[in-house]
């Protein structure tokens, strides 16, 4: 992990939100992912937790800047604070707990209604160690996951299992999301026809460092 | 002592425990006893013989009609949002079982109290709350309450001996005097952005305006800040600073000299002009920007700064009394007379302790 850790030497910077009920892992799986560390005994978060990532996707660095919420909390005034500039979201439920898992509708529902209409989704089914006390069968989530367009995946924060891969997998599609968008963006000047162009606002990918407070050096390699 | 609360049993929902509540404390690590009715528990064993798939969407409502009233706008910042009294235990036990600040709270017995106290304060504070039957009243739990409430806990819990039904009500007493102003300020969204405009951004820009545009050059980005200062101040402090320098800066709060609103604002300031520094090197820094200020002050517990905690409380208390007293030009110099003090060269700074320890030494 510590090998592509990258500081400042990134290409894209992406903000994506952990969302999901109190007491489902987010904040385990954020820990997991960014520091390959789990608290048997995690504090319940107070407001917003905050950590980062770098990773190497396709040969571009890319920082994932991982925003982890109260569950308990809905912070109505300062949602969009919280959902702005998101690219991506982890919906995340606990698989031995079915209300966790019948609450993602509602989360959903909030983040399709404050953040950009391209952000990438994942469902997350949590605690996946927690096999033998299953409430929501994997089935379910994934069809579930299906219709509504969503990555999906049952990982557990405790023995580290698909954690790395859901992050990844998510960090992935907004890559492709974006290289696509880009790609698009450049035919548009052409003859795209725009049959597959995202629909709705641009992402709103935050610049690159060098990008962020004068554009005019480039940071990509 | 007499004059304090009676207090009253957390009630007995059911007997019934479900499989997601065992797993959830198995999760936790703590095998708590919780009695708690689940209305979806419920239905699913209810549906056991049915082997078809369970809808994502089920037939009976989930959410709680209660939970804001229909007519109620669900967006408004100055509704608070309720629960029955269910899932009011369920958060405060997912919650108990969650503190890690002592190995006390891992004790059932412990879990049991702090739950008899926390409900209590739930119940007292409903006290305009027309349903008598506290089966059916709504319950503003928040999380954070329960940390305050350990802490307080602490102070009074010996582990040698038992700690007595009058110790009990002391710490509902003092948890009530706490949360009551703390509660309605910070708690409360639409109240939060109200202290955000009211006080701290207006403190803040008559103390430093250099630090004003910092955190608030950027008018659209506003509640931004509210990303940190949501856990700075419902916990005052205590996930950001060590606990015995909080319960340095709650001793302050305590004493009520000044309204809660003003203290706070000033106790965020202070710190910040000690850590004044740092914040100019983000804001200079043409590789980081606003989230980054905001990273610095979501893990400020992990920047190993040591604040002189008696400096900020003295900080604050100059800020609050110029402050109240409508001496809004004197905030800016107390800031600046401050930072003076502080950055005298290091040799001097040295010379000056041994010093005061000297003279303490032959004091005592």
């Amino acid at each position: 992990m510590n090998n592509e850790d990258y500081g400042y030497d990134y290409d894209y910077l992406f903000k994506i939100v952990l969302i999901g009920d109190s007491g489902v892992g987010k904040s385990n799986l954020l820990s997991r992912f960014t520091t390959n560390e789990f608290n048997i005994e995690s504090k319940s978060t107070i407001g917003v937790e905050f950590a980062t990532r770098t990773i190497e996707v396709e040969g571009k660095k890319i920082k994932a800047q991982i925003w982890d919420t109260a569950g308990q909390e809905r912070y109505r005034a300062i949602t969009s604070a919280y959902y702005r500039g998101a690219v991506g979201a982890l919906i995340v439920y606990d698989i031995s707990k079915s209300s966790t898992y019948e609450n993602c509708n509602h989360w959903l529902t909030e983040l399709r209604e404050n953040a950009d209409d391209n952000v990438a989704v994942g469902l997350i089914g949590n605690k996946s160690d927690l096999s033998h006390l299953r409430a929501v069968p994997t089935d379910e989530a994934k069809n579930f996951a299906s219709e509504s367009q969503l990555l999906f995946a049952e990982t557990s924060a405790l023995n580290s299992e698909n954690v790395d891969q859901a992050f990844r997998e998510l960090i992935t599609a907004i890559y492709q999301m974006v290289s696509k968008h880009q790609v698009d963006m450049g035919d548009s000047n052409g003859n795209n026809n725009g049959a597959n162009a995202p629909k709705g606002p641009t992402i709103s990918l935050t610049p690159t460092p060098n990008e962020k407070k004068k554009s005019s050096s480039n940071n990509c390699c | 002592m007499n004059s304090l609360y009676t207090l009253v049993s957390v009630p007995l929902l059911s007997e019934t425990q479900s499989q997601s509540e065992e797993s959830h404390h198995e999760h936790n690590s703590h095998k708590l006893k919780t009695t708690l009715f689940n209305p979806l528990k419920h239905i699913m064993t209810n549906d056991k013989n049915n082997k078809r798939i369970r809808k994502l969407t089920p037939n009976e409502t989930h959410s709680h009609p209660l939970l804001i009233s229909p007519d109620s706008n669900s967006d408004d910042p100055s509704i608070e949002i309720g629960m029955n009294i269910n899932d009011t235990l369920e958060i405060i036990d997912l919650d108990l079982s969650r503190l890690i600040i002592s190995p006390i709270f891992q004790d059932p017995f412990v879990h049991g109290l702090m739950r008899k106290i926390l409900f209590n304060y739930l119940l007292i504070s409903n006290k305009d709350n027309n349903a008598d039957d506290i089966l059916k009243q709504t319950y503003y739990y928040r999380q954070g309450f329960h940390e305050i409430l350990a802490v307080i806990f602490l102070q009074f819990y010996h582990r040698d001996t038992t700690i007595t039904e009058e110790q009990i009500k002391f710490i509902l007493f003092i948890f009530i005097k706490l949360m009551d102003p703390l509660r309605l300020t910070f708690y409360q969204e639409s109240q939060l952005l109200t202290w955000q405009q009211s006080y701290f951004i207006r403190i803040l820009k008559l103390c430093d305006l250099d630090l004003y545009k910092i955190l608030y050059g950027d008018t659209s980005m506003n509640n931004h800040n509210l990303i940190w200062l949501i856990r700075w101040t419902r916990l005052l402090f205590l996930r950001e600073l060590p606990m015995e320098d909080c319960l340095v800066i709650w001793d302050h709060i305590l004493t009520f000299s000044y309204s809660m609103d003003v203290m706070v604002a000033c106790l965020v300031i202070s710190i910040l002009v000690v850590v004044k520094k740092d914040l100019t090197k983000i804001d200079k820094d043409e590789q980081m920007d606003n989230d980054d200020i905001i990273e610095y002050l979501l893990q400020f517990d992990k920047r190993g700064s040591k604040l002189n905690v008696l400096q900020v409380c003295q900080l604050s208390g100059l800020l609050c009394e110029a402050w109240e007293s409508g001496h809004w030009k004197e905030l800016n110099k107390i800031v600046l007379n401050h930072i003076r003090n502080n950055n005298i060269d290091p040799n001097r700074k040295r010379l000056e302790d041994k010093l005061r320890k000297r003279v303490q030494k032959i004091i005592e």
